[in-house]
């Protein structure tokens, strides 16, 4: 009985400490990790309207001791948070041991507004 | 009482909607009218008989000129004006009284006659004065043929305040214009040409509203741009400024 109860106690603290929904408006809430998304950090991403088009330059740094390689596209989202254009195919970035990149992104058409940049490693 | 706290929240939401009224007035004129009589009166009058002769002769003149200011409001160009605000839904139009000739007050006194209360219930008045008006009429001869062009040109440009019937505070000043043209090609047979003027009339009124509405747009929001920026020449959305998300 101790045992169980104790063990719910875990399962609530734990349940506590699961990470909170990323702030809206944040970088994090930019990124959808498809999956597994490792050894890659996701740093400060700097959005603006540039000749009219949406740009994105997101921060990314390899956090480990070995080349790393993931897999991106960005979303482009209307003001009504819907996809805008055709979907982008995914792309391929490898980064060495430690390095930091940035990656930029034009929006293909005016219409956008938001953006999210889906993510994976393999 | 939650029934109540509704319908006051509700009154509330219309009170905000409810678009400002707004009042035109006609384009405010000031004109010299000048006077010149001339009077001249003579008469000779003579008599003679065998033993004398009597003659007498007056002559008078009367010379005046007098000239006066005559202040009143151009009616004819307000009409497209309204059109125009109405169609761009930002205001509800309110009748002011219409400056006559029995006003007392100076037309161009225009706070008070927001305080007499020539524009009861507007929030705003849309205050006109004319600046110019030119009616042009001339006839060009066309290269290489018999034929000549008549032109018929009105012209009229106006000095627009948007003033605040509370605070007095000009919301938006402009000067508009407003062209218009009627041409006709005329021959030397034709013995006499006559333009349409009405159709002139019609086209300056128009041209005046839309580019009242235009620079009230402008000024009020919506397609406002700030002077040092370049304007727009396609329909992309302005630039922003970067941000950065961390």
């Amino acid at each position: 009985m101790r045992h169980f109860i104790l063990g719910a106690l875990a399962l609530i603290f734990l349940a506590g400490c699961a990470t909170p929904p990323p702030e809206p408006g944040s970088a994090a809430s930019k990124v959808v990790v498809m999956g597994k998304f490792k050894g890659i950090a996701v740093g400060a991403i700097r959005v603006a309207r540039e000749n009219g088009f949406l740009t994105a330059k997101v921060q990314l740094s390899n956090i480990t001791s070995s080349n790393q390689m993931m897999y991106y596209r960005f979303a482009w989202l209307g003001a009504d948070g819907f996809p805008v254009g055709d979907e982008e195919t995914w792309k391929v970035l490898n980064l060495y041991a430690n390095q930091a990149t940035f990656l930029p992104a034009i929006a293909n058409l005016p219409q956008a507004a938001d953006f999210r940049l889906e993510v994976k490693t393999p | 009482m939650r029934l109540w706290i509704g319908i006051i929240g509700l009154l509330c939401t219309f009170g905000a909607w409810a678009a400002p009224k707004i009042a035109v007035t006609d384009l405010a004129y000031e004109a010299r009218v000048e006077e010149y009589i001339h009077a001249v009166s003579a008469s000779n009058n003579f008599q003679a008989s065998a033993y004398n002769a009597s003659g007498a002769s007056s002559y008078s003149e009367f010379e005046s000129r007098s000239s006066y200011i005559e202040q009143g409001e151009l009616r004819k160009f307000s009409g497209d004006i309204k059109g125009e605000i109405l169609k761009s839904r930002q205001f509800q139009l309110v009748q002011g009284t219409p400056y006559t000739s029995e006003a007392k007050g100076d037309v161009y006194d225009v706070i008070k006659r927001i305080k007499a209360g020539h524009f009861k219930g507007a929030d705003y008045v849309l205050f006109g004065t004319l600046s110019d008006i030119d009616f042009t009429r001339d006839i060009n001869a066309l290269d290489h043929t018999s034929s000549y062009s008549a032109v018929l040109g009105l012209s009229v440009v106006a000095d627009f305040s948007l003033i605040n019937t509370r605070t007095y505070e000009i919301t938006s000043a402009f000067t508009a214009m407003g062209e218009g043209q009627d041409t006709k090609l005329v021959s030397s047979r034709d013995v006499r040409v006559n333009l349409n003027r009405p159709r002139v009339v019609r086209e300056v009124s128009k041209a005046l509203g839309e580019d009242v509405a235009r620079q009230l747009q402008e000024q009020l929001g919506g397609g406002y741009q700030e002077p040092g920026q370049p304007a727009l020449r396609n329909n992309l959305p302005r630039d922003e400024a970067p941000k950065i998300l961390r």
